[in-house]
């Protein structure tokens, strides 16, 4: 639990440096993925530099478990954020945020593009936006691939 | 159900169509217009019509409709873009091709429609044109390519009838120009624009990501689409109303 009180903290540090580098404040409430633990997860014990206090919900207990923890509400010059975060398993599955300040662009730059690559890896896809405008690179393409399988 | 790919306009164009019935002959009509187009519209053609009028063989008044159309909308998007996006940039010749494609496309995908085609969807070198369910309750599913892996997908978006476009940087570099500047378009890796039709998406695509940075705001102020643009520090900004798949 430690742990999970840690990347919480450490998810608020994130977002809230991600808000100081591009000040237009966000009203919608985005969902990111974020990659495993062991990535996020620093090798040291320190003690994080904003406590949460945390409300848990989980499933019983078992390697795959999902587990939910809510952090505490947070402050910054941007508005307030309170994120919660899921685990299954030992896996950090999902970050959402519960809250986040209002008003300004309806525009979230708070996703990473690892984060959203990650996000994508399981979905159905029927076709692929994105430049294939040669026939070279068309060849090796996505959506070479999609038009090769046909109609499903 | 009719499926099919063809390299048009120097773009691999493919068609997934999954409405019951012959549809072969308007397929086929289809394609030909694409043939058509790449015949009147290519600068890369010399007896082309943009061709011929750029070399002022042809008057204003001697156009066809059509390219009147395309100019008309290259000079809005010009205007809006505030010269980021530019059809004549300064020492080239007239080079509409950014308003062609999408303009070309979404033609096409309202002469499906006119013939009764409900569900379908229609990708011009990755811009794409989508109608109704490929299932009941499933709409189509259009993977955002990812701007640094050819071979995976950054964001997967959901569409029924409504049109994507994505302008990016990929291996080898952008070939979009900022009118303003003359010099190739830095400060963005891909950005993916949502709209009702594709000319609209096309354009919005090209002029932001001509724009750089400044393109990210400015998209998400145009009413009426949805953007999902990378930029160079890998960060991913979306609009609110931006219909991600689950």
């Amino acid at each position: 639990m430690k742990r999970t009180i840690f990347v919480v903290a450490l998810s608020i540090a994130g977002f809230i440096a991600v808000w100081r580098f591009e000040p237009g404040p966000v009203h919608n409430t985005a969902v990111a993925q974020a990659p495993p633990p062991s990535i996020v997860a620093p090798s040291t014990s320190a003690a994080p530099p904003a406590s949460p206090s945390p409300s848990t919900t989980s499933t019983p207990d078992s390697t795959n478990a999902t587990v939910t923890t809510q952090g505490s509400v947070e402050s910054s010059n941007y508005g307030t954020v309170q994120v919660q975060v899921t685990f299954t398993g030992a896996r950090l599955a999902a970050i959402t945020l519960l809250q986040a300040p209002d008003g300004g662009r309806a525009l979230t730059a708070l996703p990473r593009l690892q984060e959203e690559a990650m996000k994508a890896q399981s979905a159905d896809i029927d076709t692929i936006t994105g430049a294939t405008e040669t026939s070279e690179s068309y060849k090796t393409s996505l959506q070479a691939a999609i038009d090769a399988r046909g109609n499903r | 159900m009719t499926t099919r790919v063809e390299q048009v306009m120097g773009l691999p164009i493919s068609l997934d169509l999954r409405d019951e019935g012959d549809f072969a002959e308007i397929v086929d009509e289809v394609f030909a217009w694409f043939r058509d187009v790449d015949a009147r519209f290519s600068p890369f053609k010399e007896d082309s019509e943009v061709s011929r009028y750029d070399r002022g063989e042809l008057t204003a008044a001697e156009l066809t409709d059509d390219l009147l159309e395309v100019l008309e909308l290259c000079a809005y998007y010009e205007q809006l873009s505030g010269g980021a996006f530019r059809a004549r940039l300064p020492g080239r010749g007239l080079d509409p091709c950014a308003v062609v494609k999408g303009w070309a496309v979404q033609r096409a995908a309202d002469m499906l429609k006119a013939e009764g085609a409900t569900t379908f969807c229609l990708n011009a070198g990755g811009d794409v044109v989508t109608a109704g369910e490929p299932q009941p309750g499933r709409p189509w599913r259009v993977g955002v390519r990812h701007p640094e892996q050819p071979l995976a997908v950054c964001a997967v978006l959901e569409s029924r009838n409504g049109a994507i476009a994505t302008s990016a940087a990929y291996e080898r570099g952008s070939h979009i120009v900022d009118g303003r500047s003359g010099t190739p378009a830095t400060g963005l890796m891909s950005v993916t624009v949502v709209a009702g039709d594709l000319v609209t998406a096309d354009a919005l695509a090209t002029a932001a990501f001509a724009m750089g940075s400044e393109g990210i705001s400015w998209a998400a102020d145009r009413p009426d689409c949805e953007i999902l643009i990378v930029d160079d520090s890998r960060r991913v900004h979306r609009t609110a109303g931006l219909a991600l798949a689950s």
